[in-house]
C-alpha cells in the first residue's frame, strides 16, 4: 500500500495545492486585517472576483461588509471567500518501478467566513489637541474554513517488482496479476477554525496593519483503490482512512504610505508591502507512521516559512488609478498590472495577472461606500 | 475400523490427524513395527505437517482496519466548541468592559460650557468671587480624589474676562459662595467642543492670582484616550 | 459495536491474511482480500454474530479468494511457483512442503490450511467451505497423499 501512495504522491505533486489569491489585497481589507473594519468611517461593501483558466482553473470570489458602529465606537465586519481550483493534467511518467499512463483530475473547493470587531482609538496631536495624530485599532476575529480536495485518477499502476525468476526464465517474467490499481479516489476534507488579533496604525498617509491568527485544522482523508475487470466492472475495493489535526500560527503585516506633493495635488503614489509568516506547531506529531497522501505532503512541509509576500505600487491621478503588483502566496506567484476608477462612493480596479505557470488571469475588485 | 495393512494409509492418516485413541495409536505402531517397509511412509505422512509456521506474521493491516468511532479528542478544552465558547466569552467581557470602564461618571464631559476658572464637582467647594474692586478671585478647595476639569479658553476671552474691571466705586467684596457656578458668555465666546475624559489640555487661564491660588498646578494633559471613539482618522482613500 | 469489530480485527486479521496468502501465494492480493473481508464485516456488523466471527471471516475470505482466482484465471500452479533447482542441496523441508501445497486444488489447500494453521475441526471446516464432515476428511486425505508423494518423489531424486 505504501508504495502505491508514494507513487501517487510523486505523480501528483504536493496535494496541498496552491491557491490563487486576490492581487488587489487592499480591495479586500478584511482579509488583510480585521482591524480594517470600519476604518473608512462609512459603510462599505467589497466584491472581488478573479479567474485563471488554462490547464488548471482557479476561481476566487470574495465578499465583505464592514461599518463603523457609533454605539460601540468600533468597526464591525463580516467577510467570506469562495475558492475553486481544478487541476487536470495528462502525462506519462516513468517513476522507478511504476509506469503510468493516466488522466487525473483534482477538484478543490474552499469556503471561508469570518467576523470581526475593531474598536478605534486616537492619539491626539500635541500641538493641536483637537486634531488626531494617530489612530490605533486593535481587533479580534473568528474565521471558519471548509476545504475539500477530491482527486480522481484513472491510472494503471503496475508493480514491476513482481517478476518471477526460474531456471527456464532466468531474466524473469512479469507476473500476470501485477496490476495494483486502475482507479484511485482520494478525498481530503479539512475544517479549519481561526481566531486571532489584528492591529492597525494609521495616520493621514501611513497605513500599518497586522493580522495574527491561531489556526486549528482537522483533516480527514479517504482513499479508495479499485481494479477494473475486463467487463469494466470495478471490484476489489480497498478503503483507507486517516485523520490529522494541524495547529499553526499565521502572521501577516502590510505597510503602505501615500505620497502626495500637496493636499491639492491630484497625483498620489501609494506603495504597499506585505509579508506573511506561518509556523506549524508540533508538525511532526501530526504525521503518523504509515501516512496516506496528505500525510506524505506534511513530511515535506517546512515547520515555519514565509508563505506570503506582496509588493504593489498604485498611482492615482484625479479619479484614475494605475498600478502594478507582485504577490507570492502558497507557492503561486502573480504579477499584475491594474487600471481603475475611484470616486466618492465607489472604487473599482481591474487586473490582468500572470502566474508563475504562465497562466493569464483576470481580476475585478469593487468597493462601494455610503453612510 | 480395521487395523490391517490394507488400510495402513488411512490408519497412518488418522494417527497423525489425532483421530485415534491411545490404544488405537498403539495398534498402528505395532502394525508399522510388523511391516518396517511402511516406516518411511509413516515418516512421510508426518512430514506433510512440516509446513506449519507457528509464528504468526504481521501483515501490518491492523492499524488500517481499526475503526475509531470519533476523532480522538481526549481533552474537553481541545474541542472546537470549548474554544468557541472561550472566545465568545472573551468578546462579551471585552464589550462589557468597554461600557463599564469607559463610562466613568467622573470623566463625563460637560457640553458646550466655558468656565472662567477651574470648576470642581461633587462636594468640592469652589469660590468665585466677583468683586467690585475689579478683581476676580477664586478660591478653590480641591478634593484630591477628583480631577480638575479645565476647559480650554480662548486667550482673548480670558484676557478680556480676567482684566481688572474698573469700577472705582466698589467698596465691598461679595461673600464667597459655595456653589458650582459656571459662567457662560454666550454671545462673545466660542463654544467649546466636547472633551473626553482624561483629555485635558493645559489651562490658558492668564489670571496669575487665580493660578497661584489653585492648590494644584495644571498637570500635563494625557493625549491618549482609553475609551474607543468615533473620532478617529479614517484610512487614506488611496488604500 | 466498534469494540467488537476492533477486537475481531486485532485477533484475526493476520490469521485471515496468512490463510489467503498461503491459499493464493500472493501476499499483496492477500492483504487486499483481507481488507475487503473486513470491509464487508464492517458493512454487515449489525447482522453478523460476533461469537462466530472467526468462521465468518474465513468463510468470506475464502469466497473472495476463489472469486479472485477465477476472475484472474490464476489457478495454474506451475506458472507461479518457481521450479526447484535440482542442483540445490540441503533442501529445507518446510519450504518443500510449502511448495507441495501448490499442487493441491484450491479446496484441498484451503482445508489443509484451516486444519493445520487454524486448528479447525472437520465440522467447522465443513461449515466454512460448505461441505459435510466426511467430504472434508476425504479431501484432506487426498491432499496429504499428494503432498506426501511430492515430498517422497523429491527425496528420491535427491
Amino acid at each position: 500500500m505504501r508504495f502505491i501512495l508514494i507513487a501517487l504522491f510523486s505523480i501528483l505533486g504536493n496535494i496541498v495545492l496552491a491557491q490563487v489569491p486576490f492581487n488587489q489585497v487592499n480591495q479586500q481589507p478584511l482579509l488583510m486585517s480585521s482591524s480594517m473594519a470600519g476604518a473608512k468611517n462609512s459603510k462599505r461593501i467589497c466584491l472581488s472576483f478573479n479567474n485563471f483558466s488554462g490547464n488548471n482553473n482557479h476561481l476566487n470570489i470574495g465578499l465583505s461588509f464592514d461599518k463603523m458602529s457609533k454605539s460601540l465606537a468600533s468597526g464591525i465586519g463580516f467577510y467570506s471567500l469562495f475558492s475553486k481550483n481544478q487541476f487536470n493534467k495528462m502525462s506519462s511518467e516513468v517513476l522507478s518501478n511504476f509506469k503510468t499512463d493516466k488522466t487525473y483530475f483534482t477538484n478543490q473547493n474552499s469556503i471561508v467566513a469570518g467576523v470581526c470587531i475593531a474598536p478605534k482609538y486616537s492619539i491626539k496631536s500635541k500641538t493641536n489637541p483637537n486634531k488626531n495624530w494617530l489612530t490605533f485599532s486593535p481587533s479580534i476575529f473568528v474565521e471558519g474554513n471548509v476545504f475539500t480536495n477530491n482527486l480522481i485518477a484513472n491510472n494503471k499502476l503496475i508493480d514491476y517488482n513482481r517478476v518471477v525468476y526460474s531456471t527456464q526464465n532466468p531474466t524473469g517474467i512479469q507476473q500476470k496479476d501485477s496490476t495494483i490499481s486502475n482507479y484511485t479516489s482520494n478525498t481530503i476534507a479539512e475544517k479549519t477554525i481561526k481566531y486571532g488579533l489584528g492591529f492597525l496604525l494609521n495616520t493621514d498617509k501611513l497605513l500599518l496593519v497586522y493580522k495574527g491568527s491561531f489556526e486549528n485544522s482537522f483533516i480527514n482523508e479517504d482513499i479508495i483503490l479499485s481494479n477494473y475487470n475486463v467487463t469494466s466492472q470495478r471490484f476489489n475495493f480497498n478503503n483507507y482512512n486517516q485523520h490529522h489535526s494541524l495547529h499553526a500560527i499565521q502572521q501577516t503585516v502590510h505597510f503602505g504610505y501615500s505620497l502626495k506633493k500637496s493636499e491639492e495635488s491630484p497625483l498620489s503614489v501609494t506603495p504597499l508591502l506585505g509579508i506573511g509568516y506561518k509556523r506549524y506547531i508540533n508538525l511532526d506529531n501530526s504525521i503518523p507512521n504509515d501516512t496516506l497522501i496528505y500525510g506524505q505532503s506534511l513530511i515535506s512541509k517546512n515547520e515555519s516559512e514565509i508563505n506570503y509576500t506582496h509588493a504593489s505600487l498604485n498611482i492615482k491621478y484625479a479619479k484614475i488609478l494605475l498600478g502594478c503588483s507582485y504577490t507570492d502566496c502558497y507557492n503561486t506567484s502573480l504579477s499584475a498590472i491594474s487600471i481603475g476608477y475611484q470616486g466618492k462612493k465607489m472604487k473599482t480596479v481591474c487586473n490582468i495577472a500572470k502566474t508563475n505557470n504562465s497562466i493569464i488571469g483576470f481580476e475585478l475588485a469593487t468597493n462601494f461606500y455610503w453612510n | 475400523m480395521r487395523f490391517t495393512i490394507e488400510h495402513i494409509e488411512e490408519l497412518i492418516f488418522d494417527y497423525h490427524e489425532g483421530n485415534l485413541s491411545e490404544a488405537e495409536k498403539a495398534k498402528v505402531l505395532n502394525l508399522i513395527h510388523q511391516y518396517p517397509e511402511y516406516a518411511a511412509e509413516f515418516t512421510l505422512w508426518a512430514q506433510t505437517y512440516a509446513h506449519v509456521d507457528n509464528v504468526l506474521p504481521d501483515y501490518g493491516l491492523t492499524e488500517n482496519l481499526i475503526h475509531q468511532p470519533v476523532l480522538a479528542v481526549t481533552n474537553w478544552y481541545n474541542t472546537t466548541w470549548a474554544k468557541l465558547g472561550v472566545l465568545s466569552s472573551a468578546l462579551l467581557i471585552a464589550v462589557v468592559s468597554f461600557y463599564i470602564f469607559g463610562n466613568n461618571e467622573n470623566t463625563k464631559p460637560t457640553a458646550n460650557t466655558i468656565v472662567i476658572n477651574p470648576v470642581v464637582e461633587k462636594g468640592e467647594t469652589s469660590a468665585i468671587v466677583t468683586s467690585k474692586s475689579n478683581k476676580i478671585e477664586s478660591k478653590k478647595l480641591v478634593n484630591k480624589s477628583t480631577e480638575n476639569k479645565i476647559k480650554t479658553i480662548d486667550n482673548q476671552i480670558v484676557n478680556t474676562i480676567s482684566a481688572p474691571l474698573s469700577t472705582p466705586n466698589i467698596e465691598q467684596e461679595k461673600q464667597i459662595e459655595t456653589h458650582h457656578e459656571k459662567v457662560v458668555l454666550v454671545p462673545q465666546v466660542e463654544e467649546v467642543s466636547k472633551v473626553d475624559s482624561n483629555s485635558v489640555s493645559e489651562t490658558k487661564n492668564a489670571d496669575p492670582k487665580a493660578e497661584n491660588d489653585s492648590p494644584k498646578k495644571n498637570k500635563k494633559k494625557k493625549s491618549f484616550n482609553f475609551k474607543p471613539s468615533t473620532n478617529f482618522i479614517p484610512v487614506n482613500t488611496d488604500f | 459495536m466498534h469494540e467488537r469489530y476492533n477486537l475481531a480485527v486485532q485477533e484475526y486479521n493476520n490469521r485471515v491474511c496468512r490463510f489467503v496468502d498461503k491459499l493464493l501465494k500472493d501476499s499483496i492480493i492477500a492483504k487486499d482480500i483481507t481488507q475487503e473481508t473486513y470491509l464487508k464485516l464492517w458493512e454487515n456488523k449489525d447482522k453478523v454474530d460476533f461469537e462466530k466471527v472467526r468462521a465468518w471471516l474465513f468463510t468470506t475470505a475464502y469466497r473472495l479468494s476463489i472469486d479472485h482466482a477465477k476472475r484472474q484465471q490464476k489457478y495454474s500452479s506451475s506458472e507461479y511457483f518457481p521450479e526447484f533447482s535440482i542442483e540445490q542441496e540441503n533442501q529445507d523441508l518446510k519450504k518443500v512442503v510449502n511448495d507441495s501445497l501448490a499442487l493441491l486444488s484450491d479446496l484441498q489447500r484451503s482445508i489443509v490450511l484451516l486444519k493445520d494453521y487454524e486448528g479447525y475441526s472437520y465440522q467447522e471446516i465443513g461449515e466454512i467451505l460448505s461441505l459435510n464432515e466426511s467430504q472434508v476428511k476425504v479431501y484432506l486425505f487426498r491432499a496429504r497423499q499428494k503432498m506426501k508423494e511430492y515430498i517422497g518423489d523429491l527425496r528420491l531424486v535427491l
